[in-house]
């Protein structure tokens, strides 16, 4: 197991899986919260923070449980924002007995087609490339960051951003991530762990649609966050502290 | 992990591309020796360090940009090849050559350069060898139009054909700015395309 993790507290096991262009940081207000009452465990993915550099095929659904190998730990709630929440929601449909229960923030899907205007916004990025500032600049002028670009998390963002780029130059060329087949789209009426969902109001349409995809999942509640963003483990971590352990503890 | 599934990809293929477009414009012209790595970083706009990470080496930049070149070359070939008639054939062969050598004359002076290197150039040598091996093999695709078109002698039909176009590309490209290359491309057409009244 060769990435970076952390531990923090003691209790019922809480694996925490970052957002694509992010890193462990993402859960830096989070953490010191929901470790009260539990043992939380972040981790950066491959490619992030101080994990390694992805070789040509990288499968985040392995990585995540040899992290939970690893940790020996047989069963824990996992908790995924956006890609993290695919990768979770792919772990659980994968192997369902290692996973108590589901929190998914604002989640990507596997199998789900993403729209133009999507891919456009990605690409305008990417033109940029190599300049890492004016990348910056288009990246953060996106309805994903409406919210958190005016607290104080703004460094945050703009730090893990420019980590991101700076790692992703250094990537293989001909990376590319595998996911589990058939996708998880198809799937996600067999999703049987209890999942809590919760979404931003003003996240991209595009992640809007994937939470309509979630209807089909059999035991799931969603919450929608009036005034969030896609950052919400940085606008709203008391909220989902709360959210979070009201649902762990429920037994019913 | 990547922020969409195709950003990595995309990331790097723009970048490689920055990177080559600085390289073969300073190639061009200031040489391939004259041209250092930390040059062309600072051409593109980039660290030498990040350089080091898409090529090791000069040459690794100039091998990708000579195998684009040929990829470019068969892709005219089959183009031309998937016309109906040879005389089409032809036809399509001139203009492709004749419009891309107008459009970037200095490009075709950088191959046509390499293609003449001294044989004890041993770093350039084999570039010059890569080119002239896969021009052989386009050579053989075009003697068949003529086979198809007819000729008595296709071969020695088909070699003149090419000294005629290599040598109006050689024009072009040193006097871009007065060759009267509609009327050439007419000309030449004219010649060798045996239903060149309709």
């Amino acid at each position: 197991m060769d990435l970076n993790f952390e531990i923090t507290g003691a209790g019922h096991p809480v694996v925490l899986i970052h957002s694509g262009g992010s890193d462990i940081r993402l859960w830096k207000l989070l953490t010191p919260l929901l470790s009260k009452n539990y043992k939380v465990i972040a981790f950066d993915g491959r490619g992030a923070g101080k994990s390694p550099t992805p070789l040509k095929h990288t499968n985040y659904v392995e990585d995540l449980l040899s992290v939970m190998d690893y940790l020996e730990l047989k069963q824990a709630t996992l908790i995924g924002h956006s890609m993290g929440g695919q990768i979770a929601t792919d772990l659980a449909l994968n192997y369902p007995e290692r996973v108590s229960k589901l929190v998914l923030i604002a989640p990507s899907l596997t199998g789900f087609i993403y729209s133009r205007e999507f891919e456009q916004y990605h690409y305008k990025v990417l033109e940029a490339a190599p300049n890492i500032d004016s990348m910056l600049e288009l990246a953060l002028h996106s309805p994903t960051y409406q919210v958190v670009i005016d607290t104080p998390q703004k460094d945050l963002i703009v730090q893990m951003l420019r980590h991101h780029f700076e790692r992703m130059f250094k990537w293989p060329a001909d990376f590319c991530m595998q996911w589990p087949q058939p996708p998880a789209m198809e799937r996600l009426g067999e999703l049987n762990t209890e999942t809590l969902f919760l979404i931003g109001k003003k996240d991209l349409p595009d992640n809007l649609r994937v939470a309509d995809q979630f209807h089909k999942v059999p035991n799931i509640r969603f919450i929608e966050i009036e005034d969030g963003d896609h950052m919400i483990p940085l606008t709203h971590y008391e909220f989902l502290n709360q959210e979070v352990t009201t649902f762990i503890e429920d037994e019913s | 992990m990547p922020r969409s599934p195709e950003e990595n990809d995309r990331i790097r293929q723009s970048t490689k591309k920055k990177i080559s477009a600085a390289a073969m414009e300073l190639f061009m012209k200031q040489g391939y020796y004259t041209t250092s790595i930390g040059a062309i970083a600072k051409h593109a706009g980039i660290s030498k360090g990040l350089l080091y990470n898409y090529y090791k080496a000069k040459e690794e930049l100039l091998s990708e940009m000579v195998e684009d070149r040929i990829q470019e070359v068969v892709g005219v070939m089959t183009e031309a090849i998937s016309k109906e008639t040879p005389s089409e054939q032809l036809k399509f062969i001139v203009n492709g050559a004749i419009d891309n050598i107008h459009k970037k004359p200095e490009v075709h002076r950088f191959y046509l350069h390499l293609q003449t290197q001294p044989e004890d150039d041993v770093e350039l040598i084999k570039f010059s060898q890569r080119i002239i091996e896969q021009n052989s093999r386009q050579f053989e695709l075009q003697c068949k139009i003529f086979e198809r078109m007819g000729e008595t002698e296709p071969r020695k039909r088909s070699l003149y054909f090419s000294s005629v176009l290599q040598g109006i590309m050689l024009m072009i490209s040193t006097y871009p700015q007065k060759f009267p290359r509609e009327e050439i491309k007419k000309q030449i057409i004219r010649e060798f395309c045996k239903e060149s009244a309709l």
